[in-house]
């Protein structure tokens, strides 16, 4: 009926979820380890199909906005130490391979870690690492070193090394999708560099330290306000129509 | 007839056009390199009753200011250049791209369209972050792997031909860690907004009076014939 309409639905729905993606990022502030998604707009654009004439504007005809994000995994959140010997975090842009429940590959950037009911050492939700490292019965705490060692401290103060973690990097930063609990999936195309800690700036690992979300409250509270104001102006443009069009449909009087 | 109502006809469609116009322009408010969309009147057509009116950018050349992101893969150019974007045959000059890279390596913005190097091809700079310099070279680890194209791109956005490449320009600079935001003013949009309703019900009463003129002859043609 009216492109002016169809084109305002596409804002509308471009600016909704781009505040969905805001609301993520703000209600997720202290989540540890977590990356904020950082949004994109691109303009739509038809064109007639086959060989263009070059540099003539007027053919350019806008049709509406794309809008996608992606989780900024490259921004590093600030270590802060906790104190507690559960807690790691990662001081670089590497992450932590981990085996998923049907055998895929997930990453994960540090947070709190937990023992399983097998020994084996986990991601706070269970995800087992996919070192395979498994924690002894008799230990009484873990130590890890800032290469990935890790050491099993038993009872009677014996240190045992009973394995250690790599640090992994991605060639292919896009296909990250984000999971619960910090954990990231990878497309099964994704190219995976597995390498040690410190190493092509991959980082070190920090025991005792959380990595603090890398949400800016102020950057996001502004993209709030943008998001907010650019949804109106598009419903402003569905008034408008709808005025036009109840004019157009009362042209015709009996 | 008398060519009342095809006038009526032609501004209440050009009213329409309108108001596409604003959609896209209010769509894109924060698309960065956006260039905001007027439509300009021309000659009207009588005959077919189509107005002859065409979509041009608004205003030209780059906004004011750029916008700090941070994001190593954001650029923008400052001064008179452009940087090209190739979208499967053709090529679309930009002043600002939000850039990734995709499974190859490859510079693409959110749109899946690679960046152009100097001499042509795509921008390939593989895994790690890169520092990109004011001429366009990218260096990766400290070594210089490729460089970014500027060209003359002229004023808005050009679709082209891929195997006609615009030249390069020795104008401008590029800027890392910047996007020119899009130029669309609200407060415009919506001023031509109401320009466009109130130009719709123009048409619409210039239509009513020519219905009740028809009216009023056919009632005073039916008294005379009585």
């Amino acid at each position: 009926m009216s492109g002016a309409l169809e084109i305002a639905a596409v804002g509308l729905r471009a600016q909704q979820r781009a505040l969905e993606t805001i609301a993520g990022n703000i209600s997720n502030v202290n989540t540890p380890a977590f990356k904020r998604s950082d949004l994109r707009f691109s303009e739509l654009v038809t064109r007639p199909i086959g060989t263009l004439p070059s540099a003539v504007p007027d053919f350019v005809d806008v049709v509406g906005v794309g809008q996608s994000s992606r989780p900024m995994v490259d921004e590093p959140g600030k270590i802060e130490i906790t104190g507690s010997d559960r807690d790691l975090a990662i001081d670089g842009s590497g992450f932590v391979e981990l085996m998923g429940p049907a055998g895929q590959t997930l990453l994960w950037r540090g947070g709190t870690f937990r023992v399983l009911e097998d020994g084996m050492l986990a991601t706070g939700n269970g995800i087992a690492l996919k070192a395979g490292i498994v924690v002894p019965a008799d230990a009484a705490s873990l130590r890890i070193d800032r290469d990935g060692t890790v050491h099993a401290v038993g009872a009677d103060g014996q240190v045992t090394d009973i394995g250690g973690m790599d640090l992994v990097k991605l060639q292919d930063g896009t296909s990250l999708r984000r999971l619960d609990g910090g954990v990231y999936a990878v497309g099964d195309d994704a190219d995976i560099l597995s390498v040690g800690a410190g190493e092509e700036g991959l980082g070190y690992f920090v025991q005792g330290s959380i990595e603090r979300s890398n949400v800016d409250l102020n950057e996001e509270m502004v993209g709030l306000l943008v998001a907010q104001r650019a949804y109106a102006a598009n419903a402003q443009v569905v008034r408008a129509v709808d005025e036009f069009l109840s004019l157009a449909n009362g042209l015709r009087r009996a | 007839m008398s060519g009342i109502a095809e006038i009526a006809t032609v501004m209440m469609s050009a009213a329409q056009r309108r108001m596409a116009v604003t959609a896209a322009n209010l769509n894109n408010v924060s698309t960065p390199s956006y260039q905001a969309r007027r439509v300009y009147s021309r000659i009207v057509d009588l005959r077919t009753a189509l107005p002859l009116d065409t979509v041009a950018i608004a205003r030209a050349g780059s906004p004011a200011g750029l916008k700090a992101t941070g994001n190593a893969l954001d650029i923008a150019v400052e001064g008179g250049a452009g940087l090209l974007l190739r979208e499967g045959d053709g090529y679309v000059a930009v002043n600002s791209a939000q850039l990734q890279r995709n499974g190859d390596g490859v510079l693409v913005d959110a749109a899946g369209r690679a960046l152009q190097a100097a001499g042509g091809g795509d921008v390939a700079i593989g895994a790690g972050t890169p520092a990109i310099l004011r001429d366009g070279t990218v260096l990766v680890d400290g070594q210089a792997v490729t460089r970014i194209g500027l060209f003359r791109t002229g004023d808005g956005p050009t679709v082209g031909d891929a195997s006609l490449l615009p030249e390069p320009s020795d104008q401008g600079a590029i800027i890392q860690g910047f996007v020119a935001p899009s130029n669309v003013e609200p407060a415009e949009e919506m001023i031509a907004l109401t320009k466009a309703s109130r130009m719709a019900e123009t048409g619409a009463r210039v239509f009513q009076i020519y219905d009740d003129l028809l009216g009023r002859a056919t009632n005073k043609l039916g008294d005379l014939g009585r």
